[in-house]
């Protein structure tokens, strides 16, 4: 092949790229847009809802099922007394609550058998799913629903599963130890369960408690952090739960329940055998594998989103941190769905085969792969002369525009539902934070969500730390 | 429209078409922060109103619940036009109070529900559902039979919120019209529902005794019968159960672990017969139940079946059987299995120390 046969190649490859770029992009950004428009319906009903429940009186209902929150901690010694406090202070009739010491090299056992008066006790495992060896079970004398299960170091979803091995009721909350879940969050979430017999797991919604006024495990005041990164993600996690998951919930084919908060019927987790140990999404690969269990079984099931019971959580606050915890996301997705790839486009698996394993799995696995060659093909072709400038211009335009398009209207459903952020200030600077994570925000998580695909494919499988900085605020007691 | 552009070449028309596009988003992204700042002030405003308003009802309610001014004091304050913020204003009070308060609280709002009628027929299943339970916190027995034509509505959830306000004491010329419905809302969990017929108190035990005979009932309605009828430590269901159990082996397994519990909690010794079949049953679930129901109604005798089913196979079985030695007073036992390296060691130890 001549060099001018094979530049006409290259060329013809450019232009190519950049129609599937454009593909991509219509795809990504148009599904992304229907979600929202139907999280605007399905919020809005959701809402009118409410104002027909009474949680009280739903508290006083004898049939409300007993859970039990399962908390792993690894070198949680910052907050697990705080969070562990706030489970406390949950109101629901019947709950036990099992923090998992997952090994800790810090004090964080010892933090808890301090605070909590904590004495060696005989529990009994009621399931045998495979876990490191438990090394004493504790039970606090001054709370007999607190139980701490201290074993040797496995990993979340090691740590989880020894919880749903101890777990003797028939629902449990999946949770990390550095949550804050409100008063009210196992009553709203539990109905779920209630409303429809054949849920098998419900998620609720995680909220960043950055900035927010904390005392004694429960969130007094909620602010707006004052760090731009952990800003940047408040918006982010109302894009990505108010917008995304109920637009997903509205569809029924909820594939993601956050790790940080979910209840699950423990018989169905026990049937397919817990969390999987060798993945670092173990909470995603989960509910696809209960997806994917109840359907070949032919089980008649729903798996929930519901928008109003929050844990409130710590997000990272410089950019190594979030890097490195925007990357293990990306290998958890991957994991997911590669381990579960015969679901999509598998009509066996209804819309979760149809529609969310391949949106998933073509636009959000793929997508930052697609997206920074795009970056690149775009300046080739500029560079190339295959591209006007005003071309390229126009397209950034249309990019930048519905990026911000999409960040305003999660503002939008906020206002619409729960309206969390009183200040007019916090709504303002929300509105900015939309526009100025476009530059420089969105192309390092794009980097961030790239580096994951790549580590992932030379197997990585750390999970990268997480610095704590406990929910103490200022001019609070410690 | 952009193919007819004169003389566009395709990159033109790519480009408006882009441009067009960027345009369009821009407009949307304006419209959606208009959106949220129109939202908040909306919000706002409604707030303020909410606080305006209930700053010129609380004073005269107040009056009202401490018996020095009459119900109909608080009226002159209510203008027309905030006749369903009041109703709603009330709904709040008539959630925390009881009895005589609630009395007072249904007088103020009378003159108003007429306005909430309509709301049965129109609008979401949500606002519908609203509209039902305003009508029966507030108005009952007054509109009864209008929360009762909502049991037919088309939506699960109004149903429901119906069912929920008519099954409760005061209103039993309506529960064979909840009982009717009662296959429509199987799809909720059976603890929910049975928490729900409990509700209904005494005087809906003959119906739900009904229920638990009939055959022609599907068995999970049948297994929400028996909950309730334990709920309300129903006596009488007692030979329905047995007759239930004498007859059925393993078929319905909710039916059969519901008629083991209400043995468990009500029966007696003579009953024991009547257990012991299912304490060896393959059905794990029910084997549970079966033991558990053996160690609450024998006595002394029992002890060698329950310490046999300590080695099921199943973790609640042999909990169930440990537990129930232990309510037999038979320590000897379970200290001998804790003390020692067996599988059981634990859960005997768990079991002592409940």
């Amino acid at each position: 092949m001549t060099g001018g046969a094979l530049a006409d190649l290259g060329l013809a490859f450019l232009d190519g790229f950049n129609v599937v770029v454009i593909g991509y992009f219509v795809l990504l950004n148009g599904t992304y847009l229907w979600m929202t428009l139907l999280a605007f319906g399905a919020l809005r009903r959701y809402a009118l809802r409410m104002s027909s429940v009474d949680p009280d009186e739903l508290m006083a209902t004898a049939g409300l099922p007993p859970v039990t929150l399962i908390a792993p901690a690894y070198n949680e010694e910052p907050t697990c007394v705080e969070s562990t406090r706030s489970l406390l202070t949950l109101r629901y009739p019947s709950y036990d609550i099992l923090v998992v010491n997952d090994g800790s090299s810090d004090g964080t056992l010892q933090r808890m058998v301090d605070a909590f008066e904590l004495e060696p006790a005989a529990r009994a495992p009621v399931a045998q799913i495979g876990t490191a060896t438990v090394r004493g079970i504790y039970r606090s004398t001054v709370h007999p629903n607190l139980w701490v299960i201290d074993k040797e170091n496995g990993g979340k979803a090691d740590a989880l599963n020894t919880g749903i091995n101890y777990c003797r009721h028939p629902l449990f909350c999946a949770m990390d130890a550095d949550s804050l879940l409100e008063p009210e969050a196992l009553t709203r979430i539990v109905r779920a369960f209630l409303e429809d017999a054949t849920t098998v797991a419900a998620g609720g919604v995680i909220r960043i408690v950055n900035g927010c006024k904390v005392r004694s495990g429960i969130v007094e005041e909620v602010r707006l952090p004052r760090n731009l990164l952990a800003r940047i993600q408040v918006l982010e996690y109302l894009r990505s739960f108010l917008s995304g998951r109920m637009g997903w919930d509205a569809l029924d084919a909820t594939l993601i329940i956050s790790g940080a908060f979910g209840m699950f019927s423990r018989r169905h987790v026990v049937e397919i055998g817990g969390y999987l140990h060798d993945t670092v999404g173990e909470d995603m690969e989960l509910v696809v594998r209960l997806h994917r269990h109840c359907r070949e079984n032919g089980e008649k099931y729903r798996v929930a989103f519901v928008p109003d019971p929050v844990a409130w959580t710590e997000c990272p606050e410089d950019l190594g941190v979030l890097g490195r915890q925007r990357d293990r996301w990306q290998r958890g997705l991957v994991e997911s769905l590669w381990r579960n790839r015969v679901m999509i486009f598998n009509p066996k698996y209804g819309r979760i085969g149809m529609l969310a394993a391949p949106y998933y799995f073509f636009l959000e696995v793929l997508g930052p792969v697609i997206e920074s060659l795009g970056y690149l093909t775009f300046v080739a072709a500029l560079l190339l002369g295959r591209a006007s400038t005003p071309y390229v211009l126009a397209f950034l335009a249309v990019a930048f525009a519905l990026g911000i398009s999409l960040s305003f209207a999660a503002v939008g459903l906020e206002e619409l539902s729960f309206r969390r952020y009183p200040k007019m200030r916090d709504l303002a600077t929300l509105l900015v934070m939309a526009v100025v994570e476009n530059v420089g925000y969105r192309q390092l998580s794009i980097w961030w969500r790239l580096r994951g695909m790549i580590s992932k494919l030379r197997g990585a499988s750390a999970w990268g730390v997480m610095e704590r900085k406990g929910f103490a605020t200022d001019g609070d007691d410690p | 429209m952009l193919q007819d552009v004169p003389g566009a070449t395709t990159m033109d028309r790519g480009f408006l078409l882009l441009a067009a596009a960027a345009l369009v988003l821009l407009l949307a992204s304006f419209a959606f922060a208009a959106l949220a700042i129109v939202l908040r002030i909306r919000n706002d405003r409604r707030a303020r109103r909410q606080v305006r308003l209930q700053r010129r009802w609380e004073p005269a309610m107040l009056e009202i619940l401490s018996g020095a001014a009459p119900p109909h004091a608080i009226f002159e304050r209510v203008d027309d036009a905030d006749a369903l913020d009041f109703l709603e204003f009330l709904l709040e009070y008539a959630r925390l109070l009881r009895g005589e308060e609630r009395g007072l609280i249904q007088a103020i709002a009378d003159p108003y529900l007429p306005r909430v009628i309509p709301a049965l027929r129109e609008g979401t299943a949500e606002s519908r559902g609203h509209a039902v339970l305003i009508l029966a916190r507030m108005g009952m027995p007054k509109y009864a039979h209008a929360v009762a034509s909502a049991l037919k509505d088309p939506s699960p959830i109004v149903a429901m919120i119906a069912a929920r306000s008519l099954f409760r004491p005061g209103h039993e010329r309506h529960f064979p019209a909840v009982l009717e419905h009662l296959p429509r809302f199987t799809g909720w969990s059976r603890g929910f529902l049975a928490s729900m017929l409990a509700g209904g108190g005494p005087r809906s035990a003959p119906l739900l005794r009904a229920i638990l005979a009939s055959d022609m009932e599907p068995p999970l309605v049948r297994a929400v019968a028996s909950d309730a009828l334990r709920e309300l430590n129903d006596l009488p269901s007692v030979p329905t159960a047995v007759g239930l159990l004498e007859g059925m082996a393993d078929r319905d397994r909710e039916l059969v672990v519901g008629c083991l519990r209400i043995l468990e909690q009500l029966g007696h010794q003579e009953h024991l017969p009547v257990v012991r079949p299912f304490v060896d049953s393959p059905d794990a679930v029910v084997r549970a139940s079966g033991v558990s129901a053996l160690a609450a109604l024998g006595g002394e005798d029992e002890i060698p079946a329950l310490q046999s089913k300590l080695d099921d196979t199943t973790f609640w079985v042999s909990l169930e059987a440990a537990r129930g030695l232990m309510s037999l007073g038979e320590m000897a036992t379970l200290e001998r299995i804790a003390g020692s390296r067996g599988p059981w060691s634990l859960l005997a130890q768990q079991v002592l120390s409940e």
